[in-house]
């Protein structure tokens, strides 16, 4: 076992939280800008969909306030902060290596604001997490840690597949390797809860509310959001 | 180097995207800023760096002696080489170090040694900094950033590689650690320094502990895991001052601290880097008298210029001071990072008079200096070359050796009538090229 401090592992763990929800997030808003195109309000049950206010005053406001305004808790910088908050602190964990493609994620947001070609910035955002992840695996030796961000990543995902209704198909995927992650015991988990959630996501009538609320249950208490 | 001056904006890119910046309060919120890199190095001749090299060493073997001494027999008071109100009355001197000799005697691990070059090609000692001193993690990963942007100005230049720094560091950690891991304790993200203290933590191969990762148990240090499992600290660089390092012993209002440190550390189970209570010989006004306790220790002449000074605490000085008043800088013992400094010439006939009776009532607090016409330096400012003022702070590690760090890191004013060249007033740095032959 590594020497890690709680806070550290919170860290750890919620930085895979926060990459793959910016991760997702920005690919699902890819989605949305396109049917945004013919269908202006979509941005709407885009917001019905993620499970996020609706505190957007038009179309317009939407395209302005989703992805930069670091004020709003939903935006997807305020996630890239959260994720940037939780690595920074990891520096002598993660590597500078590593490190470097998460500022340059952040970098890239943050000048994205005023583009006019921000659809594109974006995917060099992620361009950025993925080559985050990749470092995250090439360049840390334990284990231990990169299970750790795997779990975070794995159960962010289903998290957000859960609220996007996604089908059974879509949810096995992220399931079975956040098991395979779980079961390698460097976490704290529920097992009575992830049993729970696997029963549901690989029934034919997932029950997805249930499946947000008991996801948020699995890893034990100790690894609080710190942000 | 015309390679890399052509680069500048590249490697500043570089810089952002390495996250090399510092944080500043303004207005009680926090800030984060790039440290501007100016790519035209300092250089210093091989035979040049060699000599002031001896004179560092020298100097700070001598203050380490000095503190062992303070915090001991005080015998350097009692021959009379420093005057009593020099040391008990200075907020450096902790009396709660009394009695305590640190591991391998070494109290100042790391000593941050402010030098400037005068007109005259003499090299003058500004400030001895022995607490925490911080800025080596800026030009070692400066160093490696040119050298990515630009391999052939260093293939035709003979430069010291200075990306060795975590290894000294982690030399002298091993060399005094008391058994258990190292660690390089931060107070958190939100110290002006948080960059370099993970950046030394990954370089040293340490753990980052924060606040809550410490704890004392029985007469050991420990860092708590998150399985419950607690390691045992031998050595710890710790980067918070020593007001706030335990709340047992200095400020009670401390969050940062760690309760009862200070007694692992009195029975020898820790090594703290640097030693509290370095604050005693960093002083300014104890800077006056370096000269005479390398001849009282060491029993040598130094080789390291002091800037000439006068403490007005003697009746002499400070009728000298009062009567050159104009031709001097004066500083204020209790300040630091660039403040408390006034320039003579500046003050208006009113901020004059007032000074000189702060002078006059609270001699002790103040210390005078000639103003050194040091040497400007070239930087590139948008396109252009232009000339500023630049310090340079070198690194002097202490364990079972003392060593110099071949490299150093060059600060520089960006403000053309200014002397002052600290980060937190928007100066930027270069990289000090030590040539190797």
């Amino acid at each position: 076992m590594d020497i890690i401090s709680v806070e550290e592992m919170n860290h750890i763990y919620w930085l895979g939280r926060y990459t793959e929800r910016v991760y997702t997030t920005i690919l699902y808003y890819f989605k949305g800008r396109d049917r945004m195109i013919e269908d202006p309000e979509f941005y709407i049950t885009y917001c019905r969909d993620f499970t996020i206010p609706n505190c957007y005053t038009s179309a317009a406001d939407f395209l302005l306030k989703y992805a930069f305004d670091e004020e709003n808790p939903d935006s997807i910088l305020s996630n890239l902060n959260r994720a940037y908050d939780n690595a920074i602190v990891l520096r002598h964990t993660l590597g500078t290596e590593t490190l470097s493609y998460m500022e340059l994620a952040l970098n890239q947001l943050r000048n994205a604001k005023n583009s006019e070609i921000e659809l594109l910035d974006l995917q060099k955002v992620l361009d950025y997490i993925l080559a985050f992840w990749a470092c995250t695996d090439d360049y840390i030796d334990s284990e231990q840690i990169r299970s750790v961000i795997k779990a975070g990543r794995h159960l962010e995902r289903l998290n957000l597949y859960l609220r996007l209704r996604k089908s059974k198909e879509c949810m096995m995927k992220p399931f079975h390797m956040l098991v395979a992650r779980l079961r390698k015991g460097y976490l704290d988990y529920d097992k009575d809860a992830l049993d729970r959630l696997g029963m549901n996501v690989t029934s034919s009538q997932i029950d997805y509310w249930d499946g947000v609320k008991v996801s948020e249950t699995i890893i034990k208490e100790k690894y609080h959001c710190i942000n | 180097m015309e390679k890399l001056v052509l680069l500048k904006d590249e490697i500043n890119q570089l810089l952002a995207r390495y996250g090399v910046k510092f944080g500043i309060y303004k207005n009680n919120e926090f800030h984060e800023q790039l440290f501007p890199f100016d790519p035209i190095p300092r250089v210093i001749e091989h035979e040049e760096f060699k000599e002031l090299e001896k004179g560092l060493i020298q100097r700070v073997d001598a203050l380490n002696r000095f503190l062992l001494d303070i915090y001991t027999e005080q015998q350097i008071v009692k021959d009379g080489v420093i005057p009593e109100e020099f040391i008990f009355v200075s907020p450096g001197f902790l009396s709660e170090c009394q009695g305590i000799v640190p591991p391998q005697n070494i109290f100042a691990h790391i000593a941050g040694i402010d030098l400037v070059k005068g007109k005259d090609g003499i090299w003058y000692v500004l400030e001895d900094n022995l607490r925490v001193p911080s800025g080596a993690s800026y030009p070692m990963i400066a160093r490696n950033l040119c050298r990515k942007a630009s391999p052939n100005t260093f293939r035709e230049n003979n430069v010291e590689d200075n990306r060795n720094y975590g290894s000294m560091l982690r030399t002298v950690m091993d060399d005094v650690n008391t058994g258990g891991i190292n660690v390089v304790f931060t107070p958190g993200r939100y110290n002006a320094a948080f960059f370099e203290h993970s950046y030394l933590a990954e370089k040293t191969g340490s753990i980052l502990a924060f606040p809550n990762d410490l704890e004392v148990n029985g007469d050991y240090l420990y860092y708590k895991t998150y399985n419950g499992v607690k390691k045992k600290v031998g050595a710890i660089y710790r980067r918070v001052s020593d007001d706030f390092l335990d709340p047992m012993a200095f400020r009670e209002d401390s969050l940062i601290g760690i309760p009862h440190l200070m007694e692992v550390y009195r029975k020898g189970n820790v090594a703290l880097i640097n030693s509290p209570g370095n604050g005693i010989a960093d002083d300014k006004g104890i800077y006056y008298f370096v000269p005479e306790m390398i001849r009282y220790y060491l029993g040598e002449e130094p080789i390291l210029h002091n800037a000439p000074t006068y403490l007005p605490f003697f009746e002499k000085d400070r009728r000298y001071v009062l009567e050159n008043f104009e031709n001097l800088v004066i500083k204020d013992v209790a300040e630091a990072g660039g403040y408390g400094v006034v320039f003579g010439n500046q003050l208006s006939k009113e901020e004059k008079q007032q000074m000189k009776e702060k002078i006059h009532l609270e001699s002790r607090r103040f210390i005078a200096q000639e103003v050194i016409d040091f040497q400007d330096m070239g930087i590139l400012d948008d396109q252009f070359l232009v000339d500023r003022k630049a310090d340079l702070r070198v690194f002097v590690l202490s364990g079972k050796e003392t060593k110099v760090w071949k490299s150093g890191l060059t600060r520089f004013t960006r403000n053309p009538d200014s002397f002052v060249v600290n980060s937190s007033q928007g100066g930027g740095f270069k990289d000090t090229w030590i040539l190797s032959q």
